[in-house]
């Protein structure tokens, strides 16, 4: 029942921890202060509201979308467009699409566009303060490492398939082979029913002539 | 349900509970007053390791139900060290408002130094008041909660009655309380947790057991789901319900006032 807070607590944590690691990114959504704004993923209407403050971003998932002057801005967006959002000189295209509608300030949205831009994500800056940096440093090669010999598993697999794909393709007869072969097979078939007519009428004329 | 506990239950013959002690009304508040000026300065630390953090979660939910919008004015009442307002100062914005009142001055500080760490300073007023007698205009806001504080108010009758007079026609108020599990075999499980484990948890985090125990006695005296609601209900409010979180061990009740 609780698992909408429980998720916004996690990603209203997760992305304020994230945030704290780099001033410049913190400074980076400091125009946003005191604005809110209300994303709606489209199909499924499912809302996610941003309020902005000088220290942090609270983020809640109410039940449903709230209605639009409740934030100062609302943004419904498809699914498929969330990551084109980000690119502000795309705006335009994607309302037009109707893959994006906008109710409120426009402003907030590209204040927001801007921030995201200019954040910059490392692992290395989220777990050193955490593990330390010989523990980290291993940690990310090990990571690295698994990775990739996973990507090579994932190379070699594809080549096999591919590979199977095309020397068996070779191997399947085509329609039309398949077609003659009916063909043939039906013709062999009616020529051995007249064979074996031919032979009881034969029979039973020697049977005849014996008598 | 009982009608009979819902009137003026809390002081019969001028006496009233603290805890499973029955002490003079007049005592009450400051026995109370004395329990979170104690508890004040670890409240919050506290709160994350007596619920493991679901507390967050209830209070979200408070949050959720509330249908806060910019430009509202909030009284988060019995605030204590803020939660609530942090929240509703970012969700009404600029320009509306939240007062953050607490009958005890430690816990208001506490909230102050909070609120005022997190930058937040625009939109929030700090009110020393007590619940009962509220120092508001009559019909002042759209919003008013109390999150885990009206279990310790004297008279709950008086404060849900001043409660209906500061809010205006329209506005809705969300107490979230401790109350009642809804399963048997929960409420032994968290009757062990209380009495046993809880204020061992408090003296050694925050040196202090009594508090604690004092806790987990003033939930157990506290009404139950329906007898709150009905309190409410004779308080004025209408459209009085309530949803039960964590199986019962709390529950959030609504009621407005039209």
């Amino acid at each position: 029942m609780l698992w909408r807070q429980c998720l916004a607590e996690c990603l209203s944590l997760g992305t304020n921890h994230v945030l704290n690691l780099e001033p410049e990114q913190r400074i980076a959504f400091s125009a946003l202060s005191g604005t809110s704004l209300q994303v709606v993923l489209l199909p499924i209407e499912f809302p996610i509201a941003l309020y902005f403050s000088d220290k942090a971003i609270d983020i809640q998932l109410p039940p449903e979308p709230l209605v639009d002057d409740a934030v100062d801005c609302t943004v419904k967006v498809a699914l498929s467009a969330l990551d084109k959002v980000r690119d502000t000189s795309q705006l335009t295209a994607l309302i037009k699409a109707e893959k994006l509608d906008i109710q409120g300030d426009l402003s907030v949205l590209q204040k927001l566009s801007s921030a995201m831009q200019q954040v910059s994500f490392s692992w290395d800056s989220l777990l050193i303060p955490l593990l330390g940096e010989s523990f980290t440093a291993q940690l990310l090669n090990f990571h690295e490492a698994r990775l990739a010999e996973f990507k090579q598993s994932v190379e070699a697999v594809q080549i096999t398939l591919a590979e199977g794909l095309v020397e068996e393709k070779k191997l399947i007869a085509p329609a039309i082979f398949v077609a003659d072969y009916c063909d043939e097979v039906s013709q062999l078939r009616v020529d051995t029913d007249r064979f074996q007519a031919r032979l009881k009428r034969f029979e039973q004329q020697r049977e005849t002539d014996g008598e | 349900m009982s009608q009979d506990t819902t009137s003026n239950s809390d002081v019969t013959d001028g006496k009233t509970h603290f805890g499973f002690q029955t002490v003079a009304a007049e005592q009450k508040e400051a026995m109370v007053a004395k329990v979170f000026d104690s508890v004040a300065a670890k409240y919050d630390i506290m709160n994350d390791v007596m619920s493991l953090g679901i507390h967050r979660l209830w209070k979200r939910y408070t949050i959720d139900m509330a249908g806060a919008r910019k430009g509202m004015q909030v009284l988060d009442l019995a605030g204590g060290t803020g939660d609530l307002t942090a929240k509703f100062s970012r969700i009404v914005g600029p320009t509306g408002k939240v007062v953050l009142s607490d009958i005890n001055p430690s816990m208001l500080e506490v909230g102050k130094d909070k609120l005022r760490d997190q930058g937040l300073v625009q939109n929030i007023e700090y009110v020393e008041a007590n619940a009962e007698d509220l120092p508001f205009a009559d019909d002042q806001f759209d919003i008013v909660t109390m999150a885990f504080g009206l279990r310790n108010v004297t008279n709950k009758d008086n404060a849900l009655a001043s409660i209906y007079r500061v809010l205006k026609p329209g506005g809705r108020l969300l107490v979230l309380e401790f109350s009642k599990p809804t399963h048997s075999g929960l409420a032994k499980v968290y009757d062990a947790y209380s009495f046993h484990l809880l204020p061992k948890m408090g003296e050694l985090v925050a040196n202090d057991a009594e508090s604690y125990q004092y806790l987990a006695e003033s939930i157990r005296m506290h009404p139950d789901q329906d007898t709150l609601a009905q309190m409410m209900r004779v308080a004025g409010f209408d459209s009085v319900d309530y949803t039960n979180l964590s199986g019962g061990i709390v529950a959030l009740h609504k009621g407005f006032k039209f």
